[in-house]
């Protein structure tokens, strides 16, 4: 233990003096990888995830958004720089904040995570921090570092897991999540650095990569934060979030902040932003839901979707005070031009529960005016027929 | 035992708690002294073990047909009753509406990242008393088959009894349902105390 302790101790020695050289902007990517020899163990690992990959493609959970698909894999591509063309982006439905690159270009990211990105420039820093990873070939070194069985077993749960295969769902619920990104601290602080410098070179905001940090630690305050999965096991993140934020400083002092791109990415997620809130609600912990929503608003203004996913997590909760907070969201969407429908249905249901007869049976009839066909509009017209339970 | 572990992987409704099959006899069966139906056919039951307030039956397999009874879920109580008590699950409330409960049905099939999508939700008299009736597909994130599902479901007492039919979408779901559907015409919920 004390040896272990130890060791750790230098690793993060040599790590955090690690950090500020790779930030001078003195990275040189290494050029184009070929695809090794399938004798080997490079080739092996290559020929798992090529398999991965083809079931993936196949996959129900893939976001069918041709046009955000290729807004995402141009960022990618602006971060790769040469390496580009051996990358290929998979969107993929699924609620919690994740992204991951194998080591044969295959690039996901999952919904969650787009989600809960305030801008472009936060995305791009997770994208290039994965990317970070691939340039360095961490897996490869992993891998090798794996001699014992268990270690071994361990190392193909992180690759499959990186694949977006099998059992992630499953891990993902049991939040062991760190053995699934189990870089070492150094190669995650390389890919740190390596993300801040790739993201600074494509005109963003480098500043960014600390704030996605810091968002997801607030996020993970209660135990069902859906923004566990890239980072949140990590021993150190107040700390990383810190180095992050001076190596960031760092890099803009020399040229000015770059952008964020708030506006265009908004304009590109909208398609999938309903369904993908309804995921983030189907999880089922309105705490983690609620934190998150009122930090979207807090970054993107109070949007009539948010305030409609607001209400449905207070009712779902239902604390004191929840139900009028709930009415007020709702009020308060309105006026906005983006709030759904659902939010009508929803404002019936809580009125037709509190009793208030007039005001669900109006709510109710604009909701079946908006939306005769609904999958639960017999339900709703038995409600209009006699509006309290 | 190890099947019933993948059985569990494969479908969460099943539960993970094992539990031995026997036989369904054509005539009034009671289910978990609380649901009482008209059985007909070739159905097996079980009970996984630990389970509170499920049954289970199929006629082909679990992974091909499932029917689930909630025989009285009472106030407080998670629809999974084989969750492990340190997870956050979603719990029934007397006061809930059928939406209400829909959305509880949403989360133990799909909420950990799977897909739902709500096909019909409308009232039905279920038990020859006020209840509702709905149906929906769905895909869990770990199998990644798509499954049709019906379910019929009513409030006694403060308590859930639910019957609810699921199957792999198309064949088996539409060659099973008939069957599900008369063993739900003929429920007739006998509130446990």
């Amino acid at each position: 233990m004390r040896r272990r302790d130890l060791i750790c101790g230098s690793c993060a020695g040599t790590a955090l003096a690690l950090l500020p050289a790779l930030t001078r902007g003195e990275f040189v990517p290494p050029p184009r990888f070929q695809r090794p020899d399938v004798a080997s163990d490079e080739g092996g690992l290559w020929a798992l995830m090529d398999r991965e990959e083809e079931k993936l493609k196949r996959s129900r959970f893939l976001l069918g958004d041709a046009d955000l698909q290729r807004y995402v894999s141009d960022i990618a591509c602006r971060l790769a720089g040469e390496h580009c063309p051996d990358m290929r982006v998979y969107l993929v439905r699924t609620p919690y904040f994740n992204a991951s690159m194998a080591p044969n270009g295959m690039m996901q990211v999952w919904s969650g995570l787009l989600l809960r990105a305030a801008n472009e420039a936060q995305l791009a820093a997770v994208l290039a921090h994965e990317i970070g990873h691939y340039l360095e070939r961490h897996s490869l070194e992993r891998l090798r570092d794996a001699k014992s069985k268990s270690a071994l077993a361990q190392f193909l749960g992180m690759a499959l897991g990186a694949a977006g295969a099998g059992s992630i769902g499953q891990v993902a619920q049991l939040g062991v999540l760190a053995s699934l990104f189990s870089f070492s601290r150094d190669n995650e602080r390389e890919a740190d650095a390596i993300g801040l410098e790739l993201m600074h070179r494509a005109g963003y905001d480098a500043r960014e990569a600390a704030t996605v940090w810091a968002q997801l630690i607030e996020e993970n305050a209660g135990e069902d934060g859906g923004g566990m999965v890239l980072f949140a096991t990590h021993p150190a993140a107040e700390e990383r979030r810190g180095t992050l934020a001076t190596a960031a400083a760092a890099l803009e002092a020399g040229d000015g902040p770059g952008n964020t791109h708030a506006e265009r990415y908004r304009t590109h997620i909208a398609p999938v932003r309903l369904q993908m809130v309804q995921d983030e609600l189907r999880r089922r912990v309105p705490d983690s839901s609620l934190r998150l929503f009122d930090r979207l608003m807090a970054t993107q203004g109070r949007e009539g979707l948010l305030l409609y996913a607001r209400a449905e997590a207070l009712k779902m909760r239902n604390k004191a005070g929840d139900i009028d907070q709930a009415l007020a969201a709702l009020a308060d969407a309105d006026a906005l031009p983006d709030r759904p429908i659902e939010a009508l249905r929803l404002r019936g249901q809580i009125l037709r529960v509190r009793g208030d007869a007039d005001g669900a049976r109006e709510a109710f009839g604009r909701y079946l005016d908006l939306k005769p066909g609904a999958p639960d509009a017999p339900m709703i017209r038995s409600y209009i027929e006699a509006p309290t339970p | 035992m190890k099947k019933l572990c993948l059985i569990c992987v494969a479908l969460v409704l099943a539960g993970c708690g094992g539990g031995a099959f026997t036989r369904v006899e054509s005539a009034r069966v009671l289910v978990r002294s609380s649901m009482e139906v008209a059985a007909e056919g070739d159905w097996n039951r079980y009970t996984p073990n630990g389970a509170k307030h499920r049954e289970m039956w199929t006629r082909h397999g679990v992974p091909l047909d499932l029917l689930v009874y909630f025989t009285g879920v009472a106030d407080g109580m998670p629809l999974d009753d084989l969750a492990q008590r340190d997870k956050k699950t979603p719990r029934f409330s007397a006061g809930m509406t059928p939406e209400d409960i829909v959305g509880l049905t949403e989360t133990l099939l799909a909420g950990n990242g799977g897909q739902f999508e709500l096909q019909s939700l409308a009232p039905a008299t279920v038990s020859g008393g006020p209840g509702f009736r709905f149906d929906f597909h769905y895909t869990s994130r770990q199998e990644e088959v798509e499954r049709a599902g019906t379910a019929v479901g009513t409030v006694v007492g403060g308590k859930l009894y639910m019957m609810m039919f699921v199957a792999p979408r198309g064949r088996y779901f539409d060659r099973g349902q008939p069957a599900a559907l008369r063993l739900m015409d003929s429920l007739r919920v006998v509130p446990s105390r």
